[in-house]
């Protein structure tokens, strides 16, 4: 069976036509042509796939698409708004918290989900936090700092 | 995008979403043999692609508003609805309070990103040996209360698992709430588990402790996961407890007793000896910490 559903990604209604056992990770890649979605793992484990769906980041290949029908879905394109880049991702600019940045739209999702709702999460909460994502070049240190560094932005609102 | 692989698919089915539990009930009813219920979809998800589940219909059940229930009543206990997310639980603050031992269990259990999609009863539901609900929920006699179109019944936690991946859920039932009891006044717990960073535990122990300076009241129970097939309470070494010695002495003797009657499995995860060395350990730690020797 065929499903019409409709998505607001990155402020802009989209829909598209798809099957009962398309995962949202496919259908935000190839059918919506969102690729900061990073396909790695495909079984929850690295969590590369994050988008925050509903303001809540989660992991989109375990997640049908059918099942994600009216959502309101944020990735790394969008999160700076009008701007091209959000403070925290200019924050991990400024830290070199990546290498080979295939885990960085994961990262800053999450951190950006922590931030809004915990600016002021410690050391210890941020890298609890962000347990469910994997950096292969393992830049967590400068991850880390520059999520610790970016909290200002967000203590502002 | 497949790359040619069937793990990174999943194999087709028709994806039905009831928006109330007399509509879920009635097709379950009906098409009980071909249908899984999905909740998170995080373990039938990933199941699915490694070909280990196949299936007609898959029937989501967030749409099913009874489900979402999270409610703490005093002398009744908290109930905690099919669809309620681990992270939804975490932010109750009587979790902490009250259920400590479920709390520690929650808290580290998969990841927080995971967290907004998973739910308790589906980590139950799956009975894999490693998951962590069924030790902390055994502390405080939980039940899981299932509904069928033959009517509802409440299922012991301590009979629900029977094996690997099996529950005691007939086809036709569907699992609304797990309830669990109001805990004794002044009772503590805690839970551990033993595992590599975010991955399956290989070893658990779940404690709670009621009277700790009574021996006549006193109250320890230790329940165990992820060690055998079945989670397992330590009935032996919960009765060592009600002697009036001191502490220190009846911690040794619990241990002994636990070495003796709690038998590990050797798995894909660790031997039977590791676990047995891991038990042991946890066992130690989590009853000083509780009754504070």
């Amino acid at each position: 069976m065929t499903h019409r559903v409709t998505y607001k990604v990155n402020g802009v209604t989209r829909t598209a036509t798809i099957e009962d056992n398309e995962l949202l990770l496919d259908v935000l890649r190839d059918r919506m042509g969102v690729k900061s979605v990073k396909a790695a793992c495909w079984r929850g484990e690295c969590g590369l796939c994050t988008a925050l769906v509903n303001n809540k980041p989660v992991k989109t290949c375990l997640v049908l698409g059918v099942d994600a029908d009216g959502s309101e879905i944020v990735t790394a394109e969008g999160l700076g708004g009008d701007e091209l880049l959000s403070p925290l991702q200019k924050s991990f600019v400024d830290h070199g918290a990546l290498q080979c940045g295939f885990c960085t739209p994961a990262f800053v999702l999450t951190a950006h989900h922590l931030l809004e709702t915990n600016p002021d999460a410690s050391e210890d909460e941020i890298k609890e936090y962000l347990s469910g994502v994997i950096c292969r070049c393992g830049t967590y240190f400068q991850i880390v700092e520059a999520v610790k560094d970016a909290a200002k932005h967000y203590k502002k609102k | 995008m497949s790359f040619g692989s069937p793990y990174f698919t999943v194999p087709k089915f028709e994806y039905v979403k009831p928006v109330t539990l007399k509509e879920a009930i009635e097709f379950l009813s009906q098409h009980a043999e071909d249908t899984k219920v999905m909740a998170g979809g995080v373990g039938l998800l990933a199941f699915m692609k490694e070909r280990l589940i196949d299936c007609k219909y898959v029937m989501d059940i967030k749409a099913i508003r009874e489900l979402h229930e999270l409610k703490y009543e005093k002398g009744r206990g908290l109930t905690i609805g099919a669809a309620v997310t681990l992270a939804e639980l975490l932010e109750q603050p009587v979790l902490k309070e009250k259920y400590r031992a479920l709390y520690d269990a929650v808290k580290n259990l998969s990841d927080p990103n995971l967290r907004n999609r998973s739910t308790l009863l589906g980590d139950l539901c799956e009975a894999i040996p490693w998951i962590d609900s069924p030790a902390p929920l055994m502390l405080f006699d939980a039940q899981v209360v299932a509904k069928s179109a033959r009517g509802e019944r409440k299922i012991k936690i301590h009979d629900f698992i029977k094996g690997a991946a099996e529950n005691a859920l007939e086809h036709d039932e569907l699992a609304v709430s797990v309830l669990v009891p109001d805990p004794v006044p002044g009772a503590a717990s805690r839970y551990i588990k033993f595992s590599r960073g975010t991955e399956f535990s290989i070893a658990s122990v779940g404690a709670l402790v009621v009277n700790r300076d009574n021996p006549a009241k006193r109250v320890v129970r230790l329940t165990y996961g992820a060690i055998n097939v079945l989670p397992i309470e330590a009935f032996e070494a919960e009765k060592v407890f009600r002697q009036s010695k001191p502490i220190n002495q009846l911690i040794s003797e619990a241990l002994a007793v636990v070495g003796r009657t709690v038998e590990p499995v050797t798995d894909v995860l660790g031997t039977a000896e590791y676990r047995r060395h891991l038990i042991q350990v946890q066992t130690a730690a989590i009853l000083k910490e509780l009754l504070g020797s």
